[in-house]
């Protein structure tokens, strides 16, 4: 009995203790995944809705056209809703339009809403291969062109605007498109190199757009950044830069805005030239902690090595790099920009938000030389990588002449750190080029040796890459990212 | 003196009655012998006993007329010795009956009567009798003759076996009653005795045989009949009026009572013989009158001095009171009215009864306080605790439609235990009550296990301490504030799971009882039976029986007892077929509807949860955090592992390991270290607060009965300490009383989400999603720590609880919210609208803010929270309380509406709803069904959005309707004209046979029980 009662109890107290040295232990991670939200334009539902926040109507700054492409073999039926905005009363339009395989079709959203001030568009596309971009017309001369978003959220960032309106005639935009049936309110923060403003409680009605003239709000600012705080529904938002002046040149300019914020963003379409002034926006929308930011130069040529540029940014901030001022820079020629935010002053890496903007004229201000299209362009960074893009392109016939000249190019990253990207390039389904990328690299294709007129360049890769475009018109310029196909993946995830 | 000897045809042992007689010691004794069934006996009577004389009984009935024959033969002698013709007296009883009549000056005297072939055991020894005309033994049935009634007393009644009386007295009484023809006609003659002012005496030296095989020479059992008939009798006839007009509407409620209960245990018989005694008697009120007439004339003392005499209160039900108390079985208590002291707490003087009585009136007595606040505002549905239907007759016709509106409906099997409680709401005529009843019942329940689960050991004490150790383990609580009825039902079962294990198991003290077959299938149909109970409420809650026996099977081969193994074994499995009787259908629907996993785990996937060890161990899973002290239960736990000697120990050691294998069990599953979902926390750890609760019983055996083996040293102080710790226990538990509702929330998620009523706009359901504890109905794991459920209408009952016989087309909510949630539509409204979802609901928490604080709080997970936001169709309904979102389908189209032909073109698949929504359609069929009837336009479609199953039909002047396939997964009728036309479901015969059969199966058992518990009695 003795012996039991021993053995009893030392059986007990241990599998006691076991339990305890079990619950000691790290407690496994739950099995959901980690849901990366990618800030890219990424049609990859089977059912995908595209938001064009839009511009204005046909008596506007910048009057909105959208422009879908079908990348498939098999016509597209897409649903349009066309939703206004401004002081009109205006009931939403929505109708369908079909597209056929490999075809384009053009809406003029104001015609569907005629009495709107503003208009945005939402699309709502069965398949993956129906792009969706918006294209603004700017009144006083200048198209800005980008993909429309795919997503909504209660967080954006808009890092780089100007409000210079009597002397650089600017106009900065912000447009709101809230696609839901419940109003939506937001808070809006201006952040502007002549002090601070802000916005609160500004309603967007359930399926209306609304523009916020930060022209208004703030003025003679050389860069205003806009942090919007949506704080009851969700919304997607673009904006809007016009500007006709001796310094920020004369163009539009079009760019989704950015949502959230990331530890690592690549800018594909960099430059630095006589005629070419390209800044590097970053934003810290943080309140409490400051980021510590890089600035990395990846040039086209591998030989080159260039030091990165070291900012800090304040919470609520925002930083602008212009890289042409930036003497390391000097011809290097075509680049890209990857802004990694470093964990220095606090555990974690802060994040940020990050944008280029570029501006070109005609006219070298030192005589060296002279570019063949004056314009403006804006590209938002990319948090994500993916296999698969795709990128509605235009070469003017007049460039097609020109091959190598300044007739837009098709940049591609690789933002591996160890892999090599196999990279096809296919145009309307027939491939055009094949090319491996090393780690790190980028590869700049001119759109003029890939086809003619419009066409759409489909971008498969062994790896995920990331795929911007510089679209060069005969009056205008554009950039942007291409839209990612395929699933994104985080850039700082790749190894 | 004068022997009056009744006989009827008596067998051989009348020799024997005859031969006593003959060799009496009393000089003057002449014999008479009735021959009652003129059966020629006098050859046998003289071959005895020769100057015996032989009256010819021919004409009479029974004892009572054949014995008064004796009044028309010319008595002569001053005594009469009326005797049965089966008793055999000792040769000086006659001498000692006349000597103490004599003595006393009484009227009857009786000796005492022993059994004929057990002399040592008494039979009789007078009666006492309660107002009814109910005797009562003054000795048990298996009372040794230890000379402890040799004395003389007065006693208010005497056999009529033998008893000598004063012949003045029998005929001044007109003899017996002659309408009592056995049985009764004794205490009648007695009673009226006393009223004459004889004294009743029992002198115990005086002693006689007696056979007293009445119902074996007759052949007739009509005991009961002829014992409650002649009592009434004699209560009819002897009471004064003043006390026959109180006591006669007692008798009668007694008697209809009794009939009640007679019907409910099945019998059916005895009920008949209550209800015939009193039809006799009412049938005989002339006699009765004339009765009472006579009565007057003899009279002499006054009718309060008579009824002083009786016993005040009923000898039926303290005979039963006495029952219950002592726990004996099989035999009479001793002593009825002795023991008793005359009163119905007289039972309570030993102080261990004292001990148990006392210890349950503070624990009902805590139990009531800490339910105030539910009793008198009701149960807020919240978690599991979902609401019933508003009527009763909603409950029972919804029980028999056997149609489950969860998910996209399916046939199911309802529980048999709704058609209780839908009786019990009847009676109430308050289901709410019910509800609140139902809660507060499961807890005490639960306390009654614990009482009894120590009932073998024989102490009180231990059981007493158990009773107590029970209440304070905070799982109740626990349960109780997180909304957990699976919680609760195991708490309430598993110590009656506990108790039949042990008793399965045949190790001491554990023992008791039938043995053999019999005994095995009787702990093996109890097993079932509680498991059984369980499972009606929760399906689930059977496991508990494989949970407690893995702990009982490891404590006996720890403990070294490995024989008890294959019995506990045995027991699990051989209570499956009861447990299958009492859930039935559902254990059957659950089998044939093939494995489903997901039903156990109620939505949970096996992903980590909160709960750290420590809180597992102290059971602290749910509402407010229990106070620190309950640790202090280690100390109590302890007591027995270090002083138990014998079974206490192997006991200690069995009690242990129950508790260590369901805290492994419930650790494993908090720290998802299994593969699959297991039910709910509160119900894994139920096995452990009954060891818990248990080892406190023992530890309390250990120093009644081992402490005093143990040298003086330490394990002395473990008294003290011990109590200190069980105060300290006691103290601290008293925090968890203040609220008066066990820490459950005073509100529900209904009180903040409002839903439009079914009726006025169309039928539609509600989306659940959230964590598994707070969804109100069994969900479907999505996602770690996420289920959803989708119930009908505007609100949840538990009715929405019912099981299933299949999913149903469940498929499509999952393909939906999975299609939500991987962000690959932003239209999932439109998808859900061809579900018929209306609403949307995230839960957040367990019920609204402020009730639940956001440190409690679950969220469903941001991703899928996101893209719900996300979604185009789908309104947020601002305003609502933070601990829900809710979310109005803005494509929602009602479950049963009317279109046009042709609505669904282009709708191939499911899916395509997404790109051709569903246009919005006339609503139809929204009030309370099935069935449901409508008048209908010519020309026009009827849409059914439910999972198409046989049964479903839609008829028009009682003829059916065609129908399609719609939306890929439903039906579409259409009428051939207008008119009305009615929708309905029935379910097929055999299902509504099985659901008689569950509904059965309780009433079944319980009535066995009950019948078993009598028949010990």
């Amino acid at each position: 009995m003795g012996s039991m009662r021993v053995l009893a109890i030392v059986a007990i107290a241990g599998l006691l203790l076991a339990g305890v040295l079990v619950d000691l232990a790290d407690r496994p991670q739950s099995d959901v995944e980690y849901q990366y939200t990618s800030a890219l334009v990424a049609p990859t539902a089977v059912v995908n809705t595209w938001f064009c926040p839009g511009g204005s109507g046909p008596s506007g700054i910048a009057e909105l056209t959208v422009q879908m492409a079908n990348g498939s073999d098999e016509p597209r039926t897409v649903t349009v809703s066309v939703l206004p905005g401004g002081s009109a009363v205006q009931e939403p339009a929505m109708f369908q339009m079909d597209i056929e395989p490999r075809g384009r079709a053009l809406l003029q959203p104001s015609d569907a809403v005629p009495g709107a001030d503003w208009v945005g568009v939402m699309v709502e596309a069965k398949g993956s291969d129906v792009v969706v971009e918006q294209i603004l017309t700017a009144s006083q001369g200048g198209v800005g062109r980008s993909p429309c978003l795919t997503r909504v959220a209660d967080s954006w960032v808009v890092s780089n605007g100007a409000t210079r309106s009597a002397v650089e005639r600017e106009r900065f935009v912000v447009m709101l498109l809230n696609p839901f049936p419940d109003v939506a309110v937001a808070d809006i923060e201006l952040v502007a190199d002549v002090g601070r403003d802000s916005i609160d409680g500004l309603v967007i009605p359930a399926q209306r757009v609304v523009a916020v003239d930060v022209t208004d709000e703030v003025t003679v600012a050389a860069t205003v950044a806009a942090f919007i705080n949506v704080v009851s529904g969700r919304v997607a938002a673009s904006w809007i830069q016009i500007s006709d002046g001796p310094v920020a040149g004369r163009g539009a300019r079009t760019a989704p805005a950015v949502a959230g914020a990331a530890d690592l963003w690549h800018l594909p379409v960099a430059a630095v030239g006589a005629s070419r002034r390209d800044v590097v926006a970053v934003s810290n929308p943080s309140t409490t902690d400051v980021a510590e930011v890089d600035l990395e130069i990846i040039p086209e040529d591998p030989g080159i090595q260039v030091n990165p540029i070291e900012i800090t940014v304040r919470p609520g901030r925002t930083v602008l790099v212009d890289l042409s001022e930036q003497g390391r820079l000097d011809g290097i020629g075509h680049f890209s920009v990857v802004v990694r935010s470093l964990a220095a002053r606090s555990l974690d890496a802060v994040p940020v938000a990050a944008s280029i903007t570029s501006v070109t004229s005609t006219a070298d201000p030192a005589g060296a030389g002279e570019a063949d299209v004056a314009g403006s362009t804006a590209t938002s960074g990319a948090d994500g990588a993916s296999r698969r893009w795709l990128v509605p392109a235009e070469v003017p016939a007049s460039d097609r002449d020109i091959e190598l000249g300044d007739a837009g190019a098709l940049v591609i990253v690789n933002p591996s750190a160890a892999g090599i990207a196999e990279v096809d390039v296919s145009v309307d389904g027939e491939l055009v080029r094949s090319t491996e990328i090393g780690p790190g690299r980028s590869r700049r294709l001119s759109l003029a040796s890939l086809g003619s007129d419009r066409f759409l360049v489909q971008v498969e890769s062994s790896a995920p890459v990331v795929v911007g475009r510089e679209l060069v018109g005969l009056t205008s310029r554009s950039a942007s990212l291409g839209v990612a196909t395929d699933e994104p993946v985080p850039i700082d995830g790749i190894r | 003196m004068l022997a009056v000897v009744v006989a009827h045809e008596p067998g051989d042992w009348f020799v024997e009655t005859l031969e006593s007689l003959s060799l009496q010691d009393y000089e003057y004794l002449s014999t008479a012998v009735v021959d009652a069934a003129s059966s020629g006996i006098g050859p046998r009577v003289s071959e005895v006993i020769a100057d015996a004389v032989v009256i010819d009984g021919t004409g009479t009935t029974g004892f009572s007329q054949a014995a008064n024959a004796v009044l028309d033969a010319g008595i002569e002698a001053d005594f009469l010795l009326v005797c049965h013709d089966d008793v055999a007296l000792a040769p000086d009883a006659v001498t000692t009956l006349v000597a103490e009549a004599l003595r006393s000056n009484a009227g009857i005297v009786g000796p005492k009567i022993v059994q004929w072939d057990r002399p040592e055991i008494i039979q009789h020894a007078g009666y006492d009798v309660d107002r009814f005309g109910v005797p009562a033994e003054r000795v048990g049935a298996e009372d040794l003759d230890q000379e402890q009634h040799d004395g003389v007393s007065d006693v208010f009644a005497l056999p009529s076996a033998v008893l000598l009386i004063r012949t003045d007295l029998f005929v001044r009484l007109g003899g017996f009653d002659g309408g009592m023809t056995f049985r009764g006609e004794d205490v009648d003659l007695c009673w009226r005795a006393q009223m004459a002012g004889a004294r009743v005496m029992f002198a115990g030296s005086a002693v006689a045989r007696h056979r007293e095989a009445l119902v074996s020479r007759t052949g007739v059992d009509d005991a009961k009949l002829t014992e409650t008939r002649h009592a009434l009798r004699a209560m009819l006839v002897n009471h004064g009026r003043i006390s026959l007009t109180l006591l006669l509407p007692v008798a009668l409620l007694m008697a209809l009572s009794e009939v009640v209960l007679d019907v409910f245990t099945a019998r059916f018989g005895r009920a008949r013989d209550v209800i015939r005694a009193w039809i006799w008697n009412i049938s005989r009120l002339d006699v009765v009158a004339q009765r009472r007439q006579a009565n007057a004339s003899v009279r002499r003392v006054r009718q309060a001095d008579v009824t002083a005499l009786q016993y005040f209160g009923s000898v039926r039900v303290l005979a039963s009171l006495r029952r219950q108390s002592s726990g004996q079985s099989g035999s009479e208590p001793s002593g009825l009215l002795g023991a008793a002291g005359r009163g119905v707490f007289g039972g309570l003087r030993t102080g261990t009864t004292r001990l148990a009585w006392i210890t349950w009136i503070v624990v009902l007595g805590v139990v009531l306080f800490g339910s105030r606040r539910l009793l008198s505002g009701g149960v807020p549905a919240v978690g599991d605790f979902v609401a019933l239907p508003e009527t009763a007759s909603d409950l029972l016709k919804a029980w028999w439609g056997g149609w489950s509106e969860r998910n996209a409906g399916a046939p199911s099997s309802n529980l048999g235990i709704l058609v209780y409680l839908g009786l019990l709401g009847w009676v109430l005529d308050s289901m709410a009550l019910v509800r609140t009843l139902a809660v507060v019942a499961l807890i005490v329940v639960g306390l009654a296990g614990s009482y009894r689960l120590l009932a073998a050991t024989g102490s009180r004490r231990a059981q007493a301490s158990a009773l107590i150790a029970y209440l304070l383990v905070p799982l109740a609580p626990a349960s109780v504030a997180s909304g957990s009825l699976a919680g609760l039902v195991g708490y309430a079962a598993a110590p009656w799971m506990l108790k039949e294990l042990l008793r399965a198991s045949r190790a001491a003290p554990f023992r008791q009882g039938p043995q053999g077959l019999r005994g095995h299938l009787y702990v093996y149909v109890s097993l079932g039976a509680a498991a059984g109970a369980a499972a009606l409420v929760v399906p689930a809650a059977a496991g508990l029986v494989a949970l407690l026996a893995a702990g009982l099977v490891a404590g006996s081969l720890l403990a070294g007892r490995p024989e008890g193994v294959p019995r506990l074994v045995a027991a699990t499995g051989l209570s499956v077929p009861a447990l299958v009787f009492l859930a039935f259908p559902t254990a059957v629907d659950l089998v044939a509807s093939g494995p489903d996993w997901g039903f156990v785990a109620d939505g949970r996937d096996g992903s980590a949860g909160e709960a750290s060890f420590g809180e597992i161990l102290r059971f602290a899973v749910g509402g407010g955090d229990p106070p620190s002290l309950v640790w202090l239960f280690a100390v109590p736990m302890a007591v027995p592992l270090l002083l138990g000697r014998g079974w206490r120990l192997e006991q200690s050691v069995r009690l242990w390991m129950v508790a260590v294998v369901a805290w492994a069990v419930a650790l494993a599953a908090e720290r998802g270290m299994l593969p699959f979902g297991l039910p709910d926390l509160h119900l894994l750890l139920a096995p452990a607060a009954v060891a818990v609760a248990g080892l406190c019983g023992m530890a309390v055996l250990s120093i009644e009965h081992d402490l005093r083996f143990s040298h003086f040293g330490w394990r002395q102080a473990l008294v003290p300490v011990t109590a200190l710790a069980s105060l300290l226990l006691a103290v601290g538990s008293i925090g968890s009383l203040e609220d008066g509702r066990w820490g459950l929330v005073a509100s529900d998620h209904h009180a903040a989400l409002r839903f439009e009523a079914p009726v006025l706009e169309g039928a539609y359901r509600v989306l659940w999603i959230g964590s598994p504890e707070f969804l109100a109905v069994e969900g479907h794991s999505f996602a770690p720590g996420v289920a959803w459920a989708a119930t009908g209408g505007d609100s949840v009952t538990l009715l929405d609880r019912a099981v299933p016989f299949d999913q149903g087309r469940a498929d499509l909510f999952e393909s939906v919210i999975e299609e939500i949630e991987q962000g690959r539509t932003a239209r999932g409204g439109r998808l859900l609208a061809g579900l018929g979802v209306r609403y949307v609901v995230l839960l957040h928490r367990l019920a609204p803010a402020p009730f639940v604080a956001a440190a409690d709080a679950r969220p469903v997970p941001a991703g899928l929270a996101g893209a719900m936001h996300d979604q185009l169709d789908l309104e947020l309904v601002e305003g609502t309380n933070s601990a829900v979102d809710m979310f109005v389908n803005t494509a929602w189209v009602p479950m049963r509406a009317l279109y046009s032909p042709g609505f669904d073109e282009g709708i191939e698949d499911f899916t395509d709803l997404e790109g051709r929504p569903l246009a919005t359609g006339a609503s139809l069929f929204s009030g309370d069904g099935p069935p449901w009837t409508a008048r209908i336009p010519g020309g026009a479609e009827i849409l059914v959005s439910h999972t198409p199953r046989p049964g479903w039909e839609l008829s028009a002047d009682g003829e059916p309707v065609p129908r399609r396939e719609a939306l890929s997964w439903t039906r579409v009728y259409r009428p051939p004209s207008s008119g009305e036309v009615q929708l309905s479901y029935s379910a097929p015969w055999w299902r509504h046979g099985g659901q008689l059969v569950g509904a059965a199966a309780p009433f079944v058992l319980a009535l066995a029980w009950l019948r078993r518990r009598m028949d010990r009695s």
